[in-house]
């Protein structure tokens, strides 16, 4: 234990849990400290749900002890939880977006404002007004919630817990925060953990988060789980990366990881995509590129750099100002995302819930949707031929699925991520733009997603990516171009095992 | 899947129930005739005494009777009549308000087909005709022009200066055979009468509520309104509470259609001035009567001229003068009808 | 902290809404705060319109009191019609409810039928039976879960069945008319009717801002399960939600039967669609969440000046059908934020 300095705050001991089946947790033990952020890692499926699920009292365990306080304690519900000073922001979030910050804030607990049988308006604002300076949020607290940014919405959640955990007359809270960054810009992550480290002054905190990266730097301890099992845990402070991700995982990674050997030398003849003297004003500068027949080009930059922006261009969702756009020799409409599909361009977007899949369709169904005109038999789609095309790109793509009529809302993200790329597999796709295909990712699949992209390079698709990590950009990417202020600013070669290493390209980006 | 289960459940079980109705009704065919009568609604006076008059009927030749009701919707109403020839097993004969002009090709085929005889009334469509159906008794209808060129006329008379002045018209459903027809009788009686205006018309609904609310906003429109002619009796009651809350009520008169008993305080009030009685106890009496005299051979349905397959008979006219005695005979007792002559009231043939 | 004031782009624009900048400062402000500025506008256009091409007799002081007095029913309606709205459910039952009631008015108040005479207690009668109606409504929706569409509109049925079955189809004349001189009376010149409907959607409407049951309301309206998260019983807010409305029918109920002086089960048809009209016109999202008691109110009052003026103007019967369809799908068009919903059912 590396804590023994603190007396722990909460403590569960040998905490298991089953469902029919699976062992979803197996004498777990986690321990929180006063003042401490914890950053909670582990693959999908290796229990970190179910754990938080059991700190927050929406599920019993079956066996092992939880301590709070000292004292021994059982949790019924969350709210109960919440009168225990224990509370989590959830990744989907829970505020009501037709009412106001204010109204959010007190929820349910309007009780104590209530002055001759109505609610004193006064009161409320200036209890919201407190709250919310210390989460750092300057918005009125009478915006509705549906018009602020998923920042506010959070640092909301946050302020909310604090609140109720004075109220209960709590002190040192415990927030649990899971993914909390996968909807900020790097402006507000930067903010986000500004705030947490001063929350920690009076609040222990737990973080998870599939970005190793933001764990290392902004907790105080990691704990690994794997499997339903505890694997280790470290201090924080010269943790490194590729030892959590292997510890993660279980096994060590190969050396290439990004499977450079599988790099292809595309033809230089034929381009997939020209791009000419495109601009988008406000956005970025005439800039002109290409991507040829099974290469891998990699855009970077920082956020606002103009890269976001290009790629929507390219793919239709975004109308720019000037240039033209060129995909396998044929000129697109300018602003159009139809025409853009109809001429072979896919487009993997970052946010695969509300843009890439249709949840509520099965994995078949998503596979096929962009190919029923030839899945047909005469005037009516073959269900056998349906069945057939999908179950040969589950396959293919690794989709860990219980079927083929399995719902894509019951998959888990790499799951998810790789039937939005199967989809376009199928559909024979001249250009995919990947927008960060591994973010919100585990370390297992994201594997499968690297074997994937290399699979699609082979069959001479042209890929335009932009990774979460420089690294990714780098191992992944035949060629890297490099944009800075809406300007392309550099364009660097990435042979296999002649890598440039990303010391050479953060110069240029910054 | 416990759901399929239930599902499969339910649709085995309500096959089960129909093909048992179908198998006892085979079985019922021996029994006494039904006498069946499908009209809109229980709701109102008028539309209830289709009930009073069938149920009199009924009593005087000792047959069973059987009301369906269409709520006003197409659909129920075929479906009803289908279940009812299912349940009798076909030995039931038919008395027909259709919901819409529209029902009446459907009813006939089915009907036809099981040799059942009915007699439908007030909507029929034009161009379809009786007498290409075996089985299709008859097509009764009140004379809905005689009914709008009566009120129309008495509504004139009672006028300040008697056939001079302005008039303000409150139809039925619009695009509803007996709304037009009774418009088109007031139009008749415009004509006549150079003297009256019609300022204005609106559709009503046979709406009593939204009727009051248009009178009382055509009262704002027209302050100097002389009568307020109603294609019903319904309608015309709330244009009268309109009226009463002007100040006008006695003032401006009112008329109707239909001959409902509030209509008939109405004008011994002297707040309105006239209505039509659509007897509907005499329609349900002829229509079953005249069907069970068919399925007992006693009336040769092929053998009648065309003019007695399609025709009109006039409505009962009630104005200050007869009201008492039309409220005595029809009202508080039933009266005793004769059916030995399915004609006697003959008025018009329909073409 | 500037990166989270960042504010979703357009979503500022108040999502979509249209806002108008009255010519009115501190009032203005309030307005398009309160979510009421297009129907206020609307109702100044109709008004203007009606105005101009009656030459004036439109705004004379008889006609804004037949408005008043004419609004006051659907207003009753439509008001109990909207809280249901905001919950994210529809209610059909108006119909059905007020079939019922408007009978038991007509076989207890003193009539022409019966020797029943219970006086004054009618109004508790008829708010308790209209009232125990919406509590069958919201238990079908919260423990039978079954949607308030179907629920709504099967209770509609059968309460009108049963109205018909009680009333044995009879039309009853009233012969109380302590109602009548009540519902049709004025207080200096303004309808009393008219009166009574403000003052409910006044009480209503402070409900909803200042106490906790509007929260949960609007919480539930907003998210179902974000807001049962959060601890509030969306069960007892259905039902209550539910029962008010029909409180409310059953109100109208009376007023509708007393003030014709006469009871029939008709008496409660044709009044849904204006009120589900209203309720739209008047600004409550379809879609639940938004729109309160003076969105309804105000939506009853544009529609009934809508077919007040149209009378007046003499406008085609045929077209005047036309035109109410346009207004109430012009109403969803301006009110609805039709960018915030993912997609149009």
């Amino acid at each position: 234990m590396t804590t023994e300095k603190k007396e722990p705050m909460f403590e569960l001991r040998g905490i298991t849990k089953s469902y029919p089946g699976v062992v979803a947790l197996d004498a777990v033990d986690f321990v929180v400290s006063p003042n401490e952020i914890i950053g909670l890692v582990g693959e999908n499926g290796a229990g970190k749900s179910t754990l938080m699920k059991i700190l927050i009292g929406l599920v019993q365990p079956d066996a092992g002890t939880l301590t709070l306080r000292g004292r021994s304690v059982t949790l019924k519900d969350p709210a109960d939880a919440m009168r225990y000073g224990i509370g989590m922001v959830f990744q989907d979030g829970s505020l009501v977006p037709n009412l106001s910050i204010m109204e959010n804030l007190f929820l349910c607990h309007e009780i104590g404002f209530r002055k001759f049988g109505f609610l004193s308006r006064r009161a409320m604002r200036e209890t919201a007004r407190g709250m919310l300076e210390r989460v750092m949020v300057s918005e009125d607290q009478d915006t509705r919630i549906a018009e602020v940014t998923p920042a506010v919405r959070q640092m909301v959640e946050i302020a909310r817990l604090l609140w109720l955990s004075r109220l209960y007359g709590q002190a040192n809270p415990i927030l649990i925060l899971d993914e909390p960054t996968t909807v900020l810009t790097e402006g507000e992550r930067d903010t986000l953990f500004a705030i947490l480290q001063s929350i920690k002054k009076e609040a222990s905190i737990i973080l998870i988060s599939h970005r190793l990266q933001e764990v290392v730097e902004n907790s105080d301890r990691i704990v690994i789980l794997k499997d339903g099992r505890n694997v280790t845990e470290m201090p924080a402070s010269g943790a490194q990366i590729t030892d959590i991700e292997q510890q993660m995982v279980g096994h060590a990674f190969t050396a290439d990881r990004y499977l450079e050997d599988e790099q292809i030398v595309p033809d230089d003849e034929e381009k997939v995509l020209e791009v000419q003297g495109l601009a988008k004003r406000g956005a970025f500068e005439p800039i002109s590129f290409f991507v040829r027949k099974g290469e891998i080009v990699s855009l970077v930059g920082l956020v606002g750099s103009g890269k976001e922006e290009v790629c929507r261009c390219v793919n239709g969702l975004a109308k720019a100002d000037a240039g033209t756009v060129i995909l396998g020799g044929k000129k697109l409409t300018p602003g159009s995302p139809s025409d853009a599909v109809a001429s072979g361009q896919g487009h993997i977007p970052i946010d695969r819930r509300s843009e890439g899949l249709a949840l509520g369709m099965t994995v078949a169904e998503n596979v096929n949707l962009l190919v029923l005109a030839r899945l047909r038999s005469g005037l009516l789609v073959s269900p056998a031929r349906e069945r057939n095309n999908a179950t040969q790109w589950i396959e293919e793509c690794r989709i860990k699925t219980p079927s083929a009529g399995t719902l894509c809302a019951n998959l888990s993200g790499g799951n998810q991520q790789k039937t939005v790329i199967a989809k376009w597999l199928s559909s024979q796709v001249k250009l995919l733009v990947l927008d960060h295909p591994t973010r919100g990712v585990d370390v297992g699949a994201k594997d499968d997603i690297y074997r994937l992209v290399r699979k699609l390079a082979r069959q001479g698709i042209g890929m335009l990516v932009m990774c979460d990590t420089l690294e990714e950009d780098l191992g992944l990417g035949n060629r890297m171009l490099v944009m800075k202020d809406g300007r392309l600013v550099g364009e660097l070669d990435c042979p296999p095992k002649r890598k440039p290493s990303p010391k050479d390209v953060i110069g240029l980006i910054v | 899947m416990r759901r399929i289960l239930v599902t499969t459940a339910i649709v085995l079980l309500s096959l089960a129930c129909v093909t048992s109705l179908f198998a006892t009704g085979g079985q019922e065919q021996k029994g006494p005739t039904t006498l069946a009568i499908s009209i809109r609604t229980l709701s109102n006076p008028y539309q209830n005494n289709y009930k009073v008059g069938a149920e009199a009927f009924g009593k005087s030749v000792g047959l069973p009777v059987d009301v369906l009701t269409t709520e006003a919707n197409s659909q129920k109403g075929i479906t009803d009549i289908k279940a009812e020839v299912a349940k009798t097993g076909g030995n039931v004969v038919f008395f027909i308000d259709p919901n819409e002009e529209t029902d009446d090709v459907a009813i006939a085929k089915i009907l036809d087909q099981a040799g059942v005889y009915f007699l439908t009334w007030w909507n029929k469509p034009a161009d379809v005709k009786v007498w290409n159906f075996k089985h299709w008794v008859a097509h009764v209808s009140f004379d809905g022009i005689a009914a709008g060129y009566f009120t129309g006329t008495e509504l004139f008379k009672s006028f300040r200066t008697p056939n001079k002045g302005k008039v303000f018209a409150i139809q039925g459903l619009l695009a509803n055979t007996p709304a037009a027809e009774r418009f088109q009788g007031l139009q008749k009686a415009l004509a006549e009468n150079t003297g009256v205006e019609l300022v204005q018309w609106v559709a009503g609904d046979w709406d009593r509520t939204k009727a009051y609310n248009q009178t009382r906003e055509m009262l704002i429109a027209h302050p100097d309104i002389d009568g307020v002619w109603c294609a019903n009796d319904d309608m015309a009651m709330g244009a009268i509470q309109a009226l009463k809350e002007a100040g006008l009520a006695g003032k401006v008169l009112v008329t109707g259609t239909d001959g409902i008993p509030e209509l008939f305080d109405a004008i011994k009030a002297g707040t309105a001035a006239a209505t039509v009685m659509n007897d509907a106890k005499y329609q349900t009496g002829l229509g079953l009567a005249m069907s069970l005299a068919a399925k007992q051979g006693k009336l040769d349905v092929a053998a009648q001229p065309q003019k007695y397959r399609q025709f009109e008979i006039p409505a009962v006219n009630v104005n200050k003068a007869n009201v008492d005695q039309i409220v005595h005979d029809y009202l508080d007792s039933t009266p005793n009808y004769d059916f030995s002559n399915f004609f006697a009231k003959w008025s018009v043939a329909i073409p | 902290m500037t990166g989270l004031r960042e504010k979703v782009e357009g979503g500022k624009r108040a999502g979509g809404r249209i806002r108008i900048m009255l010519p009115l400062g501190t009032a203005g402000a309030w307005l398009r705060r309160a979510g009421v500025s297009g129907q206020i506008l609307s109702l100044i256009i109709v008004i203007a319109i009606f105005a101009i091409g009656t030459r004036g007799r439109f705004l004379s002081p008889a006609n804004l009191q037949v408005i008043l007095s004419l609004a006051a029913i659907p207003t009753i309606i439509a008001v109990g019609v909207h809280q249901v709205v905001v919950l994210g459910g529809i209610d059909l039952s108006v119909e059905g409810v007020v079939a019922l009631c408007v009978v038991f008015v007509g076989l207890l108040l003193r009539n022409k039928f019966n020797a029943n005479d219970v006086g004054l207690w009618i109004l508790p009668i008829t708010l308790g039976l209209g009232g125990v109606a919406g509590f069958v409504s919201g238990i079908c929706n919260t423990k039978l879960r079954i949607p308030s569409f179907i629920g709504t509109l099967g209770m509609s049925w059968i309460l009108w069945g049963l109205a018909v079955f009680v009333s044995r189809g009879q039309t009853v004349a009233l012969l109380d008319t302590r109602f009548q001189e009540l519902v049709t009376g004025t207080v200096f010149g303004i309808p009393l009717i008219a009166l009574i409907a403000l003052a409910l959607v006044v009480f209503l409407q402070i409900i909803q801002d200042r106490t906790r049951f509007g929260r949960y309301l609007y919480a539930i309206g907003g998210d179902e399960v974000l807001a049962r998260q959060a601890g509030v019983n969306v069960t007892r807010i259905k039902i209550v939600v539910f029962t008010l409305a029909g409180f409310f029918y059953g109100l109208a109920a009376l007023f509708l039967s007393t003030r014709l002086g006469s009871s029939q089960a008709i008496t409660g048809n044709n009044l849904l669609f204006p009120a589900v009209t209203a309720v739209a016109v008047g600004g409550v999202a379809l879609t639940g969440g938004i729109g309160g008691a003076k969105n309804a109110a105000l939506g009853a009052l544009i529609v009934t000046a809508l077919n007040d003026g149209l009378i007046l103007l003499n406008v085609n019967p045929y077209a005047q059908e036309a035109v109410n369809g346009v207004v109430l799908v012009a109403a969803v068009a301006l009110t609805i934020d039709r960018r915030k919903l993912g997609f149009i059912k």
